[in-house]
């Protein structure tokens, strides 16, 4: 059988497929983080913050009340962000959780546009803090962020969506739902008494 | 002149009625919760608190400028919150308009607590929901624009304690 198809009928076709075909910028970079929820049963303390594009503008409004540089900077970083998620657990022992609840998380992760860009593991302190990327189409900056910071008895996921610097990320600690995770310059977490540091 | 002002008249009832069915839809949520939680603890509130009862500076929290509370307590500590079906009861009860902004669950603590956000002029409405072990909230609150800082900065905290100030006797 054969298709013809009329001028402005592909241009049609073709403008429905590449639309399709291009999620909304930073959503492509949202990590579902569901599957984590069965944790919840597990956890003495569970911390869910959600922060999508409209919130964070609400929060960049807010920010600019307050004249500490601090907040200056918090507010420059999330005037452009697309998205913060945060989930968060603490568990009362070891072992509540294991590296098999985070495969759903990692699976996303080794999808395409995701990138390792670093990975600190400390031996000592039994705390591996991964962070990846995924870099904006054109190759040059970032449209969304992960971190996954596992301690034995604490994990944390976050997921930033949007153009971020990576050398303002550590900013972005102890606002907007961001544990402090001892980040520095550059997105790279510090571990003290760190084991083993991986860089890819 | 007197059929102008009965066309004016009317236009100011008009507006009048539609700005109360917008004021007592936006409460639709607070009270379709408190009316939820009621049927679930078979208990009303021991307080109850609308936006005439906070005229009042010495009862409204800190950084807030307008609040509803319902506290319900004494209730039985055996008796569990409502079930994982909660969390969507409260968003399809809360709407579109407000989005889900925090949402703490304590174990040790026996509480659970669920805020959600909207944009509301040039400040923020939020509503909690808080259970703890024989005890039940809900707060709507409009916001004070730099009171909001701290719940962009430290969201979980600012969940557990605006539930615990609001449910502290003024």
């Amino acid at each position: 059988m054969r298709i013809s198809l009329r001028g402005s009928t592909k241009l049609m076709v073709f403008l429905i497929l590449v639309w399709g075909g291009v999620p909304a910028y930073g959503q492509v970079a949202r990590l579902q983080l569901n599957n984590l929820e069965k944790l919840s049963k597990k956890a003495a303390e569970v911390v869910d913050v959600q922060l999508d594009g409209s919130m964070l503008q609400l929060a960049s409004k807010f920010l600019s009340e307050d004249e500490d540089a601090d907040a200056a900077e918090v507010k420059e970083l999330v005037k452009d962000l697309k998205g913060v998620y945060v989930k968060s657990f603490e568990f009362d022992k070891e072992g509540e959780y294991s590296e098999d609840d985070l495969d759903s998380v990692r699976a996303q992760l080794k999808g395409p546009g995701w990138s390792r860009m670093v990975s600190v593991i400390s031996k000592r302190e039994h705390e591996n803090t991964e962070v990846y990327m995924m870099a904006m189409g054109s190759g040059t900056g970032i449209q969304g962020l992960a971190i996954i910071a596992a301690e034995p008895k604490e994990l944390t996921v976050v997921n930033i969506l949007g153009p971020i610097d990576l050398d303002k990320l550590s900013a972005l600690e102890g606002h907007m739902g961001v544990p402090k995770l001892g980040l520095e310059k550059g997105g790279t977490p510090h571990k003290p008494g760190g084991g083993q540091n991986e860089k890819k | 002149m007197r059929r102008s002002s009965w066309l004016a008249g009317t236009l100011t009832g008009g507006l009048v009625l539609l700005c109360a069915a917008a004021a007592s839809g936006r409460d639709k949520a607070f009270d379709d919760i408190v009316h939820r939680l009621e049927a679930h603890y078979q208990a009303r509130p021991v307080r109850f608190m609308g936006l005439a009862s906070f005229l009042s500076n010495r009862a409204r929290p800190e950084g807030v400028r307008k609040m509803r509370l319902a506290v319900f307590e004494d209730l039985d500590p055996s008796q569990s919150p409502p079930g994982s079906d909660f969390d969507s009861f409260l968003q399809d009860v809360v709407g579109s308009e407000f989005k889900p902004f925090v949402r703490v669950l304590s174990r040790r603590d026996g509480e659970q607590t669920y805020v959600y956000a909207r944009g509301a002029g040039d400040s923020c409405e939020l509503l909690v929901v808080n259970f703890g072990r024989d005890e039940a909230s809900v707060i709507q609150m409009r916001m004070k624009p730099d009171a909001m800082t701290d719940w962009f900065d430290e969201p979980a905290r600012e969940a557990r304690h605006s539930a615990h100030d609001a449910e502290r006797e003024p």
